[in-house]
């Protein structure tokens, strides 16, 4: 290999890495070391204090700070929280903590576009200022495609589970066969199967506990409605297609709107 | 899940009310359920919930022919909120329960009759501002409005083809929507939402170290 390919090979990555130890042993007076999944540790050589300070500021890729940014610092030792400061004109924030370990969350004001909130876990037992930049999606919509075999799509009833990642579940109408299905999102793969024959879905809930089994209200032809429970109970059944059919139940009356209470 | 089911009325048999009924629960026992509906007799709005064993019923709107796809939620407090299309007026209309009195405003005049196709999906944050997402038929796009605490802000989430009909919206518990729709120029269903993930993510570990 020629020589000045194999320095620069060698020589750049080095270069970014002594870079970057050089930002947070003179920000921080630290070291920095590598731990598992990917966090950076920079151990400090400063008196442990009872609080320290996070800096830095929020940004966005599309366009570049973020004011009015609420920095909400929750302790997972006891379980407290608090507004910890909004970022300025700038972007900038500083939030002073207490010894312990914290989730901080960034969130943007409601008189933005729609935003996620962003999320990270950080552990500070020094008196180390860190500048920690974010930067925070903007009301960028994604569009996808869930079901395009036939003609797929009317009535649809979507449901979200209550902890991340939030997968979704949708009952909606197959209009070709008159029919009701079901998809789920699983990883980055949508997942659908045939609910019921006949009619079209009114309504989809999930149970809050897990594994979150679906129940889809239809109505079929006639003056009646259907609850329909996937008899399987464990959603990795379905993942895998292990799918065993649905139970349906009948009751009088057209157009039902399904909710779950937590017992049921 | 097991037992069986109690069927009642909420309004007596024959009373032509019903139609694109949505429904809710409150948080807390005894889980009160409240349903937004549609009187076809009157062209109005109403609203039910249930007192110990007999439903209250109340008309909400009667401005015109209003209260088709309705779409109630209950905020923290079991106060209901309901989305609906105005059909005098061709327009997206928002009600809510203040004290006593039920108040409603136009969200988005979309000056298109949906003939059937339209939907509307009503979501509250964890703050209790309004989601509703709903079908433009005048440019035959998905949409969605949200209030901020002071104005509605409206936006096309989709407009390749006609797009947008039978619309159902969920937020999850970081308040990022997602919403199915049907996409009747390729006939498919689709998913829209807005990715709650930070485009750069840090995470920090800073700890004492002994040299």
């Amino acid at each position: 290999m020629n020589k000045r390919v194999l320095w620069a090979l060698i020589a750049g990555p080095g270069l970014a890495v002594t870079s970057l130890l050089l930002v947070f042993f003179v920000l921080g007076r630290s070291t920095v070391e590598a731990t598992p999944g990917g966090a950076v540790a920079i151990p400090d050589l400063q008196p442990q204090t009872a609080t320290f300070t996070v800096s830095g500021t929020v940004t966005c890729q599309a366009t570049g700070p973020l004011s009015d940014v609420e920095v909400y610092a929750w302790n997972r030792d006891n379980g407290t929280g608090f507004v910890g400061d909004v970022t300025d004109s700038s972007g900038a924030y500083r939030v002073t903590l207490e010894v312990g370990t914290y989730r901080l969350e960034f969130t943007p004001p409601p008189a933005a576009e729609l935003n996620a909130r962003a999320f990270t876990t950080t552990q500070l037992v020094t008196n180390t200022n860190l500048n920690v930049d974010f930067c925070i999606c903007r009301g960028i919509w994604v569009t996808e495609t869930v079901d395009s075999a036939g003609n797929m799509g009317g009535s649809t009833s979507l449901a979200l589970e209550p902890i991340y990642p939030y997968t979704p579940h949708i009952s909606y109408h197959d209009i070709i066969s008159d029919s009701v299905k079901y998809a789920r999102l699983t990883g980055s793969t949508w997942h659908s199967e045939s609910v019921d024959s006949g009619g079209w879905p009114t309504s989809l809930a999930l149970v809050p506990t897990y594994p979150h089994t679906p129940c889809i209200a239809s109505r079929p032809l006639g003056l009646e409605s259907r609850i329909c429970l996937p008899n399987w109970r464990n959603l990795d059944n379905f993942t895998s297609g292990g799918s065993t059919g649905w139970t349906r139940q009948h009751f009088v009356g057209i157009g039902a709107s399904l909710s779950l209470q937590t017992s049921h | 899940m097991s037992g069986t089911w109690e069927l009642g009325y909420v309004e007596p048999p024959l009373s032509r009310v019903g139609s694109w009924s949505s429904l809710a629960l409150e948080r807390t026992h005894p889980y009160t359920p409240h349903i937004s509906y549609y009187d076809s007799a009157n062209g109005d709005l109403k609203h039910a919930w249930l007192s110990g064993t007999t439903w209250i019923t109340e008309t909400v709107d009667s401005t015109g022919d209003v209260g088709w796809y309705t779409s109630l939620a209950l905020n923290s407090s079991g106060i209901p909120r309901i989305s609906y299309f105005d059909n005098t007026n061709y327009g997206l209309k928002f009600a809510w329960l203040s004290d006593t009195i039920w108040l409603s405003e136009t969200v988005d005049k979309t000056g298109g009759q949906p003939w059937g196709r339209g939907s509307t999906s009503l979501e509250l944050d964890q703050g209790g501002f309004p989601y509703i997402s709903y079908y433009d038929a005048i440019n035959d796009d998905l949409k969605l409005a949200r209030f901020d605490g002071k104005v509605w802000i409206t936006q096309t989430v989709d407009s390749e083809g006609d797009v947008g009909q039978g619309s159902s919206l969920a937020l999850d518990q970081s308040g990022c929507p997602h919403i199915s729709y049907y996409d009747a120029t390729h006939e498919d269903l689709r998913h829209a939402y807005i990715p709650r993930r930070p485009l750069v993510y840090l995470p920090l570990v800073v700890r004492n170290h002994s040299p």
